[in-house]
């Protein structure tokens, strides 16, 4: 029971339900009575035939139209008007005070009843209080709150017409058809007017322009058609369906209402295409067109609205997207940006250590005024893994070295560090050669977590004697050039690189560097350089330079094997870091 | 450089063909690492590698370092001469266990 009052309450909620002081309701059904009272009276106009029956009712309409919006509190004016607009029953001769108050009565509550089912049906069935924005509740408008709701009034009132004798048995048939299908097109038609004009009360100027033009346009028909007497009633529709276009329901339901009240008079002229053969077949022509055309108009209107819901929210969905395209794209933004200070750190960091990886190597060797000097680093990449380093060792000696730190990069670079000062620490303690090398390697391989190694080699160079003792641990081997011009290599004698095998006893040569006499040491960036179609520069090539450049000075030779390499690799990545030292015993002076 | 990849029993045999230098390097070191990550002994059969560089050396050497640190037991088989001397000079050899053929390797690896 609640479920069923509450559901009926909830269909019976009308679309205003404020305000609600007594003053306002009164005012309120007064202005319903007038409305209704006043569209009662136009009926006489519209009456057909000698009885006066007219094929629209358009009280309904606003009886209809009044309880949707004003719901339930409005019924009072409906009966009331209903009640009034019975004056004609007392031209009736059998008309006596008791039969014309049950009469009325009855068409009274028929009307209340009418006004009621209307607003169930579309608030029920649509949960709406007009029905121009979807054409599901076009149909239901026009089935439910227009033909359901006026059948039951029609048979309401047609009854308390016959059983007040107002109507005799054989037209009760024609009397029901008739209040019935007047009271829906009233409904449909007037009904219509006065909620799309309730719903935008106030005209733009667009809507200004399609009345009048509406008004002026039906005019003109109905004026031609008069003129005429031609049928042209058919000239309506492409108006109607302009003035839905242009302004929505209100064009459209003031064009079909101003077509109604033109035809209907046409009608009642006896002109137009809907001058039946009897009166009553006039009256159900007429309903048939209105029908027709209230369909159309509302059908259009609302499929019009649903389309401009749809491109509504296609274009919310459509900035909805944008917004989040651009959310998405200043967080990417930010993103890089954060991306390129770390990048801009990181370079930063790299700069720095490429700095301080150069500070280590000497560069200035001037102050050995026996021996011949020159050295490059070139780096593949920030900084490097190979190294070189010349130091005194006492007044006779001088240490050399040139490693190759596998690997290349950030952890190449700090394990060159490692190595080189401890390298040049032990030499700097004396031991010989060999001995320097054990130490180092075995350091290197019990520090080392990442598995890396270095091949290396480390010469000591006595510089009165010229004896050179050299430890190739794993490296490339050394070119002598000697004062006949020849250069050889100087073969390995089966050391392995640093850091890999423990307690390894290195094998130390001695040789004797004459006068004048070079000794070049490098690292495989100069022999593995390789050129665009692969081919490697190889130690012959590097014999062939160094042969060539036998008479020159350290850095002649530098310059001329570092100029080798560029052009035989141009247009290729360097490879591998690049690294040579040139030592010349130098010519004695005064000795 | 070529270098395919199959398994004899437990063993991994990796067969290099080709020249191994500096162009070359980089991708031996990764198929090596790659295989010395994986358990089992190693046997790479060298009878077509014709000539190595000191860049390809260091691929050896990686190879051998990774094994060692997992008691894996890396083989060299079928290596020419030129290269043997290349590796001896290098004093490379006391890492790898040397075998003349594959089959001798694999049939003396530990079980």
């Amino acid at each position: 029971m609640t479920d069923i009052s509450a559901s009926l309450r909830r269909s019976l909620t009308p679309a205003e339900s404020r305000p609600r002081s007594t003053l306002t309701w009164l005012w309120l059904n007064l202005a319903v009575l007038a409305a209704y009272s006043v569209a009662g009276l136009v009926v006489v106009l519209f009456g057909i035939g000698p009885a006066k029956i007219s094929p629209i009712y358009p009280p309904s309409g606003i009886a209809v139209a009044a309880t949707f919006v004003f719901g339930a509190r409005i019924l009072p004016a409906v009966f009331a008007g209903q009640f009034l607009n019975g004056f004609p029953l007392l031209d009736d001769p059998h008309t006596t005070v008791a039969n014309y108050i049950l009469t009325n009565t009855g068409t009274g509550v028929g009307s209340i009843l009418e006004a009621l089912i209307a607003l169930a049906m579309l608030r029920h069935f649509a949960r709406a209080w007009h029905p121009f924005d979807r054409s599901r509740d076009v149909v239901i408008f026009l089935l439910g709150s227009s033909l359901a709701a006026a059948f039951v009034c029609g048979a309401i009132g047609t009854f308390s017409l016959w059983a007040n004798g107002f109507v005799p048995n054989a037209e009760v048939r024609i009397t029901f058809i008739t209040f019935f299908l007047a009271d829906a097109a009233g409904i449909a038609v007037f009904g219509a007017l006065a909620l799309a004009w309730y719903r935008e009360p106030w005209p733009d100027r667009r809507t200004v322009v399609t009345s009048v033009v509406v008004l002026t346009v039906v005019l003109a028909i109905a004026g031609l058609e008069i003129w005429s007497h031609y049928p042209v009633d058919y000239f309506f529709l492409p108006l109607l369906l302009w003035a839905g276009f242009r302004s929505g329901p209100r064009g459209v339901t003031l064009a079909s209402a101003a077509i109604t009240v033109v035809v209907v008079l046409a009608t009642t002229h006896g002109v137009g295409s809907f001058v039946g053969k009897t009166d009553n077949e006039s009256i159900l022509l007429l309903e048939g067109f209105m029908a027709v055309i209230t369909f159309t108009g509302l059908l259009t209107v609302a499929v019009r609205a649903q389309q401009k819901q749809a491109e509504t929210a296609l274009a919310r969905h459509n900035r909805v997207l944008e917004r989040r395209v651009s959310d998405r794209t200043a967080e990417i933004a930010e993103k890089n940006r954060l991306l390129q200070q770390k990048q801009e750190r990181i370079d930063d960091d790299l700069k720095t250590a490429q700095l301080l990886q150069a500070s280590i190597l000497p560069t200035d060797f001037s102050s050995y005024a026996n021996t011949g000097i020159a050295a490059s680093m070139k780096p593949a990449l920030e900084v490097s893994g190979d190294f070189y380093d010349v130091f005194p060792i006492d007044g006779d000696r001088l240490g050399l070295v040139v490693a190759d730190v596998s690997g290349k990069g950030v952890a190449a670079a700090f394990f060159m560090a490692v190595t080189r000062t401890m390298l040049r620490g032990v030499a700097l303690s004396g031991l010989r050669p060999a001995d320097c090398i054990d130490h180092v390697n075995d350091s290197l391989y019990r520090e080392n977590p990442i598995e890396m190694f270095v091949t290396a080699i480390y010469a000591e160079l006595h510089e009165e004697s010229g004896v050179v003792t050299l430890v190739n641990a794993g490296h490339c081997e050394p070119i002598i050039m000697r004062a006949d011009g020849s250069a050889a290599l100087l073969r390995r004698s089966g050391n392995p690189p640093l850091g890999v095998m423990e307690h390894k006893t290195f094998v130390e040569l001695s040789f004797t560097l004459g006068e004048g006499e070079m000794l070049f040491l490098y690292t495989d960036g100069i022999t593995e350089a390789f050129d665009r179609d692969g081919g490697l520069f190889h130690v012959k090539r590097l014999l062939e330079i160094t042969q060539q450049s036998a008479a020159r000075s350290p850095h002649e030779l530098m310059l001329a094997v570092i100029g080798g390499v560029e052009t035989f690799s141009a247009g290729t990545l360097q490879a591998d870091d690049i690294t040579c030292l040139v030592i010349r015993r130098n010519a004695r002076s005064g000795a | 450089m070529e270098v395919t990849e199959s398994r004899i029993g437990s063993a991994t045999t990796l067969k290099i063909v080709g020249r191994v230098d500096s162009s070359v390097a980089k991708a031996l070191e990764q198929k090596v690492l790659d295989v010395a990550s994986r358990d089992g002994h190693i046997v790479v059969d060298l009878g077509g590698m014709h000539y190595v560089s000191s860049a390809g050396l260091r691929s050896f050497i990686i190879l051998a370092k990774n094994a060692r640190a997992k008691n894996q037991t890396i083989a060299l088989a079928g290596m020419s001469d030129e290269v043997g001397e290349i590796f001896e000079i290098s004093g490379l050899l006391e890492l790898f266990q040397i075998y003349d053929s594959v089959e001798a390797a694999v049939a003396a690896l530990p079980r």
